[in-house]
C-alpha cells in the first residue's frame, strides 16, 4: 500500500532482522530536497533537472551506468560540486552556498568511491580529523565491525578493504543524519558487506536516511525502499519498494559470445589475457563488456603497453576513455592534440610534421564541425562530445589496421553516440579492426559484430 | 561573450605588460615613500641606458647570456621539470671554458674558441646530469640536488680561483691570469661596441625556437606540462625527459658561462657570475618560455641592470634596486596570472 | 688539554651553536609549510627581511627580544603575500618563491645600505645559573642568546604537534590529500596559509638570529643561503624536528670542522675553499641516503 509515493508495508525480509519503518514517511517532512538541480562542465552537464526528496530513515538508491551521473549527483548531496542550477532545501531551509563544511554541519556525512583518506596517518589520526560538532546527538547502537583496525596503525598499511572499512567509520563518526556512500561494498568480503547491511538498517531505524550507490544488485535489492535511475545525467525512472525493478538493472547477458556476421575470417590478433584466449577477427568491430572497472583497466594496459615500434609496425592504435583524462591535453591546442599520437606520417626523425598535421586538423574539422576558430585555441573549449570526436578522428584518420578505443562512447548523448557509431562502421567497412571496451552491453552493442563478455 | 578562455589567450601578452605597469606603480611608491624622486629614478632606469654611449651595446651584450640561460631552461620548465641550478651549470661551464683557456695550447683562434666552447657546453651539461641522474636514481628532491649543486660549484669555482689558477700577478685577487688573445671572444666586425656573444645567443634563440616548434621532443614536453598521462599516452618517458631537459638547459648555461669568461673579462673570476643563472629562471618566465618572449625579457632584465648601474653611479642606490624590481615584476605576473586563470575549483 | 686546543674546542662549540641555530628555525618553518603541501622558495628573502628588521630595531633600541619580534612579524607579512600570491590565488609556488626571495634580497640589500657595517652593541647574554660553572663547556654551552634554548623548545613543541595533536594531523592531512581534507569540512587553504604564515615568522626570527648574533653587524647579503639550506634541511626531516636539530647542527660542525681546519692550515691538501662545498655535499648525502631507505 503505497502512502504519498512511499512504502509503509511489505518490506523484504533478508536476514534476521526484518526493517521495520518506524516512521510513517508520508507525516514527516523530508530532510532534503533537490529540485532542478543542474551540474553544468563547460557545455556538458554532468546532471540537468533533477528534482528528489529524501526521507529520514529512507535507504535511496541511485543506480544508472558509468558515467550517467550518479557520482555527481551525490557529490551535490555532500557539497564536494556546486550545483550550476537548482534548490537545495535541507528541512525545510534553503542551503545557499552548499559546501563540504556547510553538508558536514548539517550532518551530511559521504564516503567517496575513492576513499578520501590520508595514508600518511594512522587510524585514529584519520578518525581524528573528522569534524565533532554532533556529538551530543543522540546515536543507535551499531553492530561493532567483524574485523578490527589497530587504531596506530598507519592507513598506507592497510589493505583495500582495511582501507573502506575505515572510510565508512570516518563517516559515521560524524554522527550523520544522512549517509552517503558511493559503492561502498568494491572491495568489502562478505562478512563485512553483511556488517555494512546491518549498520545501514540500524541507521534507517533510527531516523539516518542513506543514499547509497552500487552496482552490485546484491547490495541494493535487499535494503532499498526507493530509487532514482539516472541516464544521461537525467532522473530516467523512479521507484518505490514494490514495483517492478527491472528496469533499474540492465537485463543479465548471456554469457556466450555472439557472432552476427557469417563470413568466416582471419584471425587478426591472438591475445592471450588472464588465461585465456581471445581472437579478435580481422575487418569485425569486437565488443569486450566487463563488470569490473579494474579488470577493463588491465585489459586495455595490456595491449597497450606494447612499445611504441612494436605498436606502429602492427598498426595497432588505442584511444583511453574521455573520463580517463589521458586522451586529450586539454590546455593545448587542436594541431598538438593531434600530434600527440603523431606516427611516421606526423613526424619524421623526431622532427613534426606541422603542414601534415593541420592537414588532418582540417579533415577533422571538414567531418565533424567542432566549432573551434583557431588552431591554437586550447581544446578545453570544445563540448565533451566534441572533444571525444577529435580524440576519434584523430585515430581513425590515422587509418590503424587496429584500433583500440576503451569506453568511447561513455557520457556522450545519443546524437553524438549515433554519429561515431556509424563512423566506427565506416572504417570496419573499409578494412579497419576494431576492438571497443565498454562497461554496458546496450553501449556496445549496436555496433559490434561480436561481444565478449568479461 | 567574453569566455574564459579568451581572457586567459589575451592574458598570455597582456598580463606580463599588466604585471610591469603594476610592478613599476608599486616600486614608484616605494620610492615615494623612502624620499626619492620616483620618476627621476624610473627616467634613468629605464631611459638613461638608451641615451648612454655604449648603452645599447651594453643592454645587448648583458642579454646575451641571459637569453642563452633561459632558452635552455625553457624545455625543462615547460614540463615541470624544476631545475634551478643554472647558476650552478653556468660556474661550471666557465671553470671548464678557463680550463681549455688556460691549459690546452691552442693557436688557431677559431678552433680554439670552438674548444672552449665545446667545453663550456660539457661542463654545464655534466653538472646538469648529475643532478638529473641523482634524482633518477634515488627518486628524491630535484629542487633542493640542483640548488645545492649551485653551492658546490660555487665552491668549485672559489677553489680554482683562489688556489691553483691565481694569477700571479693579479694583486692577491680572486681570479685567474687573462687568458691568451685567441681565446677571446671578439667583438662584432664593425660593430665595435658590440660582443659576439649576442650573436651566439640570437643563434641559440633562434634555434630553440625552431625546436620548440617543429620538434616531437618538445610536443613531449608540453604534454608532460599539461598531464602526465597525456604524456604517457603520447609514449614520452619521463626519466628521459628530465635528462634530456637537464642536459641542454645545462649545456645551454655552460655555454653562457663559456661566453662570460672569453668575453668582456678574458679571464675567470670569482664573481664572475652575478647571478646570472638565478636571473635567467626569471627570464624565462617572464618571457612566458617561448623564444620571442625570451629575448624581450631578457632586454628588459639586462636594461634594468644597466640602469642600475648609471643608478648608483648618479644616485648613489644599490644596484640590488634592481634586482628587487625584477622580482616585483615577477611576482606580480604569477599574482596576475593566477587571478585571470583562477577556476571555480573544488579542491579548496 | 693545553689551553690552546681548549680555546679551539670552545670556538668550534661556539660555531656549531650559532650556526646551527639559524638553520633549526628557518628549517621548522620550512617543515610545518612542506607538511601542509607548500614548498616555500621565498625563505631565503623571508629570513632576509627578518635580519633587516632585526639591525634596524636593534639600532634604534638595543633590546634583541624586541628586534627579533619585529623580525618575525615583517618575515609573517611577506609569508602572508606569499601565501596570497601561491595559495589563494593559486600562482605557480616554486614560480612565486623564486619571486619573493628575489624581490626580497634586493630591495633588502638596497633598503640596508646605511646600515652597512654599522656595529650592533648587544648585551652579553645572560648565563645559565649553575650550568654555566660546568667546568670547560659550561661558559660555551650555557651562556648563548635566549634563542637558542628557544629553538630547541620550539623543535620540541613542532615535533610534538605534529606527530601528538591534531592541530599537526590536520597540517599533515593537508598536504597529503587536500581534497579528501575538503571533503571532511575543513579549509586546507586556510591551512595552508596559517603554515606558510607560521614558517614565515620562524625564518624571520633565523634571520634575526644571524644579524644579531652569527655576524653582529650588518652586510648586504646576510643569509649566504642559509635559508636554501634550511630548505633542504627541512624537508628533509620530515616531521622530526629532532632529525632537523641533528643534520642543522651537523650542518654547524662541518662547518666548524672547515673553519679549524682553515685555521689549523693541514686541509687535508685541499683548498679552504672546496672545504666550503663539504656542508652541501653532505646534504646531497643524506637526502640521497634517506631517499634510499625510503624506498626500500
Amino acid at each position: 500500500m503505497p502512502l504519498n509515493g512511499l512504502i509503509v508495508k511489505p518490506l523484504y525480509e533478508v536476514t534476521t532482522s526484518p526493517i521495520r519503518c518506524y516512521k510513517l514517511m508520508n507525516d514527516s517532512n523530508p530532510l532534503l530536497e533537490l529540485s532542478g538541480l543542474a551540474v553544468r562542465y563547460g557545455e556538458l552537464y554532468a546532471i540537468k533537472g533533477i528534482d528528489l526528496s529524501i526521507f529520514p530513515g529512507e535507504i535511496h538508491g541511485v543506480m544508472g551506468d558509468n558515467g550517467a551521473g550518479k557520482s555527481t549527483l551525490v557529490k551535490v548531496m555532500a557539497g564536494i560540486v556546486r550545483p550550476s542550477a537548482g534548490r537545495i532545501v535541507w528541512q525545510g531551509r534553503a542551503v545557499k552556498q552548499i559546501s563540504p563544511a556547510v553538508a558536514r554541519g548539517l550532518g551530511i556525512a559521504w564516503v567517496d568511491q575513492n576513499l578520501s583518506l590520508f595514508d600518511g596517518l594512522t587510524v585514529a589520526q584519520n578518525l581524528a580529523l573528522v569534524r565533532s560538532s554532533r556529538e551530543s546527538l543522540p546515536w543507535p547502537k551499531l553492530p561493532p565491525p567483524p574485523i578490527h583496525l589497530g587504531s596506530d596503525q598507519r592507513v598506507a598499511t592497510l589493505n583495500t578493504e582495511q582501507k573502506q572499512l575505515l572510510a565508512i567509520e570516518m563517516a559515521l563518526a560524524g554522527r550523520p543524519q544522512m549517509l552517503i556512500l558511493d559503492e561502498p561494498t568494491t572491495s568489502l568480503t562478505p562478512l563485512l558487506r553483511d556488517w555494512l547491511q546491518g549498520v545501514i538498517r540500524t541507521l534507517a531505524e533510527s531516523g539516518c536516511a542513506i543514499v547509497m550507490i552500487s552496482h552490485r544488485r546484491s547490495d541494493l535489492s535487499p535494503l532499498i525502499q526507493t530509487a532514482s535511475y539516472l541516464q544521461a545525467g537525467r532522473l530516467a525512472h523512479r521507484w518505490r519498494r514494490g514495483e517492478d525493478e527491472s528496469r533499474l538493472y540492465p537485463p543479465l547477458m548471456e554469457p556466450q559470445a555472439v557472432a552476427k556476421t557469417s563470413n568466416p575470417q582471419r584471425p587478426i590478433l591472438d591475445l592471450d589475457w588472464q588465461g585465456k584466449n581471445w581472437q579478435i577477427m580481422a575487418g569485425t568491430i569486437t565488443g569486450f563488456v566487463f563488470s569490473e572497472a579494474a579488470t577493463a583497466q588491465d585489459f586495455f594496459n595490456t595491449i597497450g603497453n606494447l612499445s611504441n615500434g612494436l605498436r606502429q609496425m602492427i598498426g595497432l592504435r588505442r584511444l583511453p576513455s574521455p573520463q580517463s583524462g589521458g586522451a586529450l591535453a586539454l590546455g593545448l591546442g587542436l594541431v598538438e592534440n593531434i600530434q600527440i599520437t603523431a606516427d611516421d606520417s606526423l613526424s619524421r626523425l623526431g622532427w613534426l610534421r606541422i603542414a601534415a598535421a593541420r592537414r588532418l586538423v582540417r579533415a577533422i574539422k571538414a567531418e565533424a564541425g567542432l566549432g573551434i576558430q583557431w588552431n591554437t585555441q586550447p581544446v578545453n573549449q570544445l563540448s565533451g562530445g566534441n572533444r571525444q570526436k577529435l580524440a576519434l578522428l584523430r585515430e581513425l584518420l590515422q587509418n590503424p589496421q587496429i584500433l583500440i578505443l576503451q569506453q568511447p562512447l561513455n557520457g556522450l548523448d545519443r546524437q553524438v553516440s549515433q554519429t561515431m557509431a556509424k563512423r566506427l562502421r565506416l572504417a570496419q567497412s573499409r578494412g579497419m579492426t576494431i576492438i571497443v571496451t565498454g562497461f554496458n552491453r546496450d553501449e556496445v552493442a549496436p555496433f559490434c559484430d561480436r561481444i565478449f563478455d568479461v | 561573450m567574453f569566455s574564459l578562455r579568451q581572457i586567459n589567450n589575451w592574458a598570455r601578452i597582456g598580463s606580463p605588460v599588466l604585471a610591469l605597469s603594476l610592478a613599476m606603480v608599486l616600486t614608484a611608491l616605494l620610492l615615494q615613500l623612502l624620499g626619492y624622486d620616483p620618476l627621476k629614478v624610473m627616467r634613468i632606469l629605464f631611459w638613461q641606458p638608451w641615451s648612454m654611449v655604449g648603452g645599447f651595446a651594453a643592454i645587448l651584450n648583458r642579454a646575451a647570456p641571459l637569453t642563452m640561460i633561459a632558452m635552455g631552461l625553457s624545455f625543462g620548465l615547460r614540463a615541470g621539470i624544476w631545475n634551478l641550478g643554472a647558476e650552478g651549470q653556468l660556474i661550471i661551464g666557465a671553470c671548464a671554458a678557463t680550463a681549455v683557456a688556460l691549459t690546452v695550447p691552442l693557436s688557431q683562434p677559431i678552433l680554439a674558441l670552438l674548444v672552449m666552447a665545446a667545453a663550456g657546453a660539457m661542463g654545464g651539461a655534466i653538472w646538469g646530469l648529475i643532478a638529473a641522474g641523482l634524482y633518477l636514481r634515488f627518486k628524491s628532491n630535484l629542487i633542493v640536488i640542483s640548488l645545492m649543486l649551485v653551492f658546490v660549484a660555487q665552491a668549485v669555482l672559489n677553489g680554482l680561483v683562489f688556489g691553483p689558477w691565481r694569477d700571479p700577478s693579479g694583486y692577491n685577487y680572486p681570479q685567474s691570469a687573462v687568458f691568451a688573445p685567441q681565446f677571446w671572444l671578439p667583438n662584432i666586425d664593425g660593430f665595435p661596441l658590440f660582443h659576439s656573444a649576442i650573436l651566439i645567443a640570437v643563434a641559440i634563440l633562434v634555434g630553440g625556437g625552431i625546436v620548440a616548434k617543429y620538434s616531437r621532443w618538445n610536443l613531449g614536453l608540453k604534454l608532460a606540462g599539461e598531464s602526465s598521462q597525456v604524456a604517457a599516452y603520447g609514449g614520452f618517458s619521463s626519466s628521459h625527459q628530465i635528462l634530456s631537459t637537464l642536459l641542454v638547459g645545462g649545456a645551454a648555461a655552460g655555454m653562457a658561462g663559456m661566453t662570460m669568461v672569453a668575453g668582456s673579462l678574458g679571464q675567470l673570476s670569482g664573481s664572475v657570475m652575478q647571478n646570472y643563472g638565478f636571473t635567467a629562471i626569471l627570464v624565462a618566465f617572464l618571457g612566458r618560455l617561448s623564444a620571442v618572449g625570451i629575448a624581450l625579457a631578457g632586454l628588459l632584465v639586462a636594461l634594468l641592470t644597466v640602469g642600475g648601474e648609471s643608478l648608483r653611479i648618479e644616485q648613489g642606490m644599490s644596484d640590488s634596486f634592481v634586482m628587487g624590481m625584477a622580482g616585483l615584476i615577477l611576482l606580480t605576473l604569477v599574482a596576475v596570472d593566477g587571478l585571470l586563470n583562477r577556476r571555480g575549483q573544488h579542491d579548496q | 688539554m693545553t689551553n690552546e686546543s681548549l680555546a679551539l674546542v670552545q670556538v668550534i662549540i661556539t660555531t656549531l651553536i650559532i650556526s646551527g641555530t639559524p638553520l633549526v628555525l628557518i628549517g621548522l618553518g620550512v617543515m610545518v609549510a612542506e607538511q601542509s603541501g607548500v614548498i616555500n622558495l621565498g625563505v631565503e628573502g623571508m629570513a632576509t627581511v627578518g635580519a633587516l628588521v632585526a639591525v634596524i630595531m636593534v639600532l634604534h633600541d638595543s633590546n634583541p627580544t624586541l628586534a627579533l619580534l619585529a623580525a618575525a612579524l615583517a618575515a609573517a607579512m611577506v609569508a602572508g603575500v606569499f601565501a596570497l600570491v601561491s595559495v589563494v590565488w593559486r600562482g605557480n609556488q616554486i614560480v612565486t618563491g623564486l619571486a619573493v626571495s628575489l624581490l626580497c634580497l634586493g630591495f633588502t640589500s638596497w633598503l640596508g645600505q646605511p646600515y652597512q657595517s654599522a656595529t650592533l652593541s648587544l648585551p652579553r647574554p645572560s648565563e645559565i645559573p649553575f650550568l654555566a660553572e660546568i667546568p670547560l663547556v659550561g661558559t660555551i654551552i650555557f651562556a648563548q642568546p635566549p634563542l637558542v634554548y628557544w629553538s630547541l623548545a620550539m623543535a620540541l613543541m613542532v615535533g610534538w604537534s605534529l606527530n601528538n595533536h591534531r592541530l599537526g594531523w590536520l597540517i599533515r592531512a593537508c598536504g597529503q590529500s587536500p581534497q579528501s581534507l575538503y571533503a571532511l569540512g575543513h579549509s586546507p587553504q586556510w591551512i595552508k596559509t596559517a603554515a606558510v604564515v607560521f614558517g614565515g615568522a620562524m625564518a624571520g626570527l633565523g634571520g634575526g638570529f644571524v644579524s644579531l648574533y652569527s655576524s653582529g653587524i650588518w652586510h648586504a647579503i646576510p643569509l649566504a643561503g642559509k635559508g636554501w639550506i634550511a630548505l633542504a634541511l627541512g624537508g628533509l626531516a620530515g616531521i622530526k624536528p629532532l632529525r632537523l636539530v641533528v643534520f642543522a647542527y651537523g650542518f654547524g660542525a662541518v662547518v666548524a670542522g672547515q673553519l679549524a681546519l682553515q685555521a689549523s692550515g693541514s686541509g687535508f691538501g685541499l683548498s679552504p675553499h672546496l672545504l666550503l662545498a663539504l656542508p652541501y655535499l653532505a646534504i646531497i648525502l643524506v637526502l640521497l641516503l634517506w631517499s634510499r631507505r625510503f624506498k626500500s
